[in-house]
């Protein structure tokens, strides 16, 4: 009787257990518990700062496609960074932006938000992207500015710190993720060099060629050219040596100087000298633009590539420096350092030539190399963008992205409210639902030239939540 | 449930009716206990997109943890040589773990298994003899109920979005079998067995992903049984 007791009991366990199917939630607690989330860096983390009535009213506020709804994990996927998700998925909220500012809007606090990121910020230059310095100005001097904050991380990790009395509780969840500013600060740094430098020489070459068309010319009616020549061209650097010279002197002096040469009175008649003068500014004017030109390029592509891909190194290491402080001097002891993503295959970079492409992902990969030194440091969880951004873009099925080259906003003037006059300059920031390209761009991986999708974030968010969990961290 | 009562029912009143039949022969009831191993091989197969993978680095895979169980069951003797046997088990609880691009993540869920299985056996040798390898090919219903995600699976399937559930399909599978008996005494012998089956199975995810995986599972055992 006693086994058939046994029999029933376990037969009957089977059964009951049976009837109770689907999936439960199980133990859905992190392994650590946050207090809160804080984010540091640039537009790829900024949670609205710049969602001032001037950007609001334009259906903006972050760089992405704003405006749709939704709970986190809704489908279409809703308007959150990755840095949100991530706060979502450390505590159970979303970010918000700790400041709120810019476009012609004081800058102001908003109390209970720990999202310090802003949409511009460069490591240590608080001139970042479409900033001025005269705008940089008007931030730190805590007055409105027509353009973006972009305070840079330095300054953030500041205003962190003054916002809590000093101190990281050590109880935060800190993301950082910049860089992305620098290589375009770098670059625009690289243009107005290279081209200083093109038109240096180009004067140079031009002042030369001038000089030497126009002796030539002048002296050739003379009963002796060759000493006709050598008596313009003292004259000409005379008159070019004397303080208060103009061109117009110069050209003076060296017909003066012509025209007394034996059998050479005849090029001092205007009719006679002023073509001359035209033919030798026409050749100066071409080879001196050609000379520019070549000299610019080539500086662009040696010295001022140098110096762009060193400036990267140097902010990496910058911003190493800043997190360490955080770690050992300032009490935080859980900081996500995110690489930079292949800045070159963006659809910005892809747009220009393939050196300039190179010279980007040499900017980007000096970066990373320099901030992968963090790696072993406590407190500090590297997370490798770069290599995953990669994989999405070389296998973008995998991802279940469905466009990884061209951009989801329509960015055109007359779409987009931030393009100017008859460009397709418009930005992200005032991208949302009405004004995207034609189709489905719900899994397109860029919103615009250099930022993501709400999906693309979520791929960012799930690939740094999985970096965490295999840490231990989540 | 009433039928199997009334199987019981006639088990039972058979172990009380019949007095000393010491030998597996036609007509013998055996019920048995002890405890199986139940592990299933893996890793799965890549998840459905998004799977943070591509052809050289890999793709989310999970693998399936063994489990130990009390388990038992009851057999009938047909003839001489032919049994039908009804292994009965406490549900097996597979914990499922991150592999492939997701290998360190450690439980990211677990699952429950009940392989319900009927089996057709063939005894060799004589019915009284010590020891009687046997032979057997069953029906299974592997069974999958009570799947619980964890916070990891969310956090890397949806984060910070509602929590990632899943389940797991059931199956009907062949589960072909060797074991043997050993007398100890007139009434009590001593069982074990190993079987391996070919199960593939589906896990569907609540954010619409899946992820196929060949389980394939290898069962053994060892049990002390009594005849009737």
């Amino acid at each position: 009787m006693r086994q058939f007791k046994i029999l029933a009991t376990a037969l009957g366990a089977a059964l009951l257990v049976a009837a109770c199917g689907g999936g439960g939630n199980g133990d859905q607690s992190p392994a650590i518990k946050y207090s809160s989330v804080v984010s540091f860096g640039d537009s790829l983390s900024d949670a609205g700062t710049y969602a001032v009535p001037s950007i609001k009213g334009l259906g903006g506020g972050m760089f992405t496609v704003n405006g749709i709804a939704g709970a986190v994990g809704a489908d279409p996927t809703p308007s959150y960074n990755w840095a949100q998700l991530v706060s979502a998925a450390a505590i159970g909220k979303v970010s918000c932006s700790a400041r709120l500012g810019g476009f012609g809007a004081l800058e102001s606090i908003v109390l209970g938000c720990t999202n310090y990121a802003q949409g511009g910020s460069r490591v240590t230059d608080g001139v970042g992207t479409n900033n001025t310095v005269a705008g940089a100005a008007l931030v730190a001097a805590g007055a409105a500015t027509p353009g973006p904050l972009t305070e840079s991380v330095l300054t953030q990790i500041a205003s962190f710190v003054a916002d809590n009395n000093g101190n990281f509780k050590g109880t935060e969840l800190v993301t950082m993720l910049a860089g992305a500013n620098d290589i375009f600060g770098q670059t625009d740094k690289l243009k107005t060099d290279a081209t200083a430098a093109g038109t240096a020489e180009g004067a140079r070459v031009g002042a030369l060629t001038f000089g030497n068309a126009l002796v030539g010319a002048l002296a050739a009616g003379a009963t002796d050219p060759a000493t006709a020549a050598q008596a313009i061209g003292l004259a000409m650097q005379t008159e070019s040596a004397r303080t208060g010279s103009t061109s117009a002197s110069v050209v003076g002096a060296a017909v003066g100087a012509a025209a007394i040469q034996p059998g050479n009175s005849a090029v001092g008649a205007p009719a006679v000298y002023g073509p001359m003068v035209a033919a030798a500014t026409t050749a100066a004017t071409t080879a001196g633009a050609t000379a520019g030109a070549a000299f610019g390029a080539n500086y662009a592509a040696t010295t001022g590539a140098g110096i762009a891909v060193a400036g990267m190194t140097t902010a990496a290491a910058t911003l190493a420096t800043y997190i360490k402080d955080m770690v050992n001097n300032k009490g935080a002891k859980h900081i996500v350092v995110v690489n930079l993503p292949d800045v070159s295959q963006t659809p910005m970079a892809m747009a220009t030539p393939t050196s300039q492409q190179q010279l980007v992902l040499a900017m980007t990969m000096a970066f990373n190399t320099e901030l992968q030194k963090l790696e072993g440091t406590p407190g500090v969880l590297m997370v490798d963008a770069f290599a995953e951004n990669r994989r999405q873009l070389a296998t973008p099925a995998h991802y279940a992205l469905t466009n990884v080259k061209d951009v989801a906003c329509n960015l055109n003037y007359g779409f987009n409210p931030l393009a100017t006059l008859g460009n397709a300059d418009g930005s992200s920031l005032a991208c949302k639902s009405s004004n995207l390209v034609a189709g489905d761009s719900s899994h397109y991986l860029f919103a615009d030239g250099v930022h993501p999708t709400p999906y693309g974030h979520k791929l960012l968010a799930q690939y740094v939540t999985k970096a965490m969990v295999i840490a231990g961290w989540l | 449930m009433k039928t199997h009562m009334k199987f019981l029912a006639i088990a039972a009143t058979v172990a009380l009716a019949t007095g000393s039949v010491c030998a597996q022969t036609a007509g013998t009831w055996m019920v048995r206990a002890g405890a199986t191993t139940l592990t299933p091989s893996g890793p799965s197969a890549c998840m459905t997109a998004p799977d943070f993978g591509d052809t050289t680095t890999g793709c989310t895979k999970s693998n399936v943890s063994a489990d130990t169980q009390l388990a038992g069951g009851i057999t009938y003797m047909l003839t001489d040589n032919i049994s039908v046997d009804v292994p009965v088990a406490l549900p097996f609880t597979h914990k499922i773990s991150g592999a492939g691009s997701m290998q360190g993540s450690g439980n990211i869920g677990e699952v429950q298994a009940l392989p319900i299985t009927v089996f057709l056996q063939y005894r060799f040798l004589e019915a009284n003899a010590k020891f009687r390898p046997y032979v057997g090919l069953g029906a299974t219903y592997a069974y999958f109920f009570n799947p619980q995600g964890s916070g990891r699976l969310t956090a890397t399937t949806n984060p910070g979005g509602t929590p990632t559930t899943f389940t797991v399909d059931s199956k009907f599978i062949l589960t072909p079998q060797i074991g043997a008996t050993l007398t100890l005494s007139d009434k009590w012998f001593l069982d074990v067995f190993y079987s391996q089956s070919k199960l593939s199975t589906t896990t569907h995810l609540s954010s619409g992903q899946t992820m196929d995986a060949n389980l394939d599972p290898v069962a053994y055992g060892i049990a002390v049984g009594y005849k009737f």
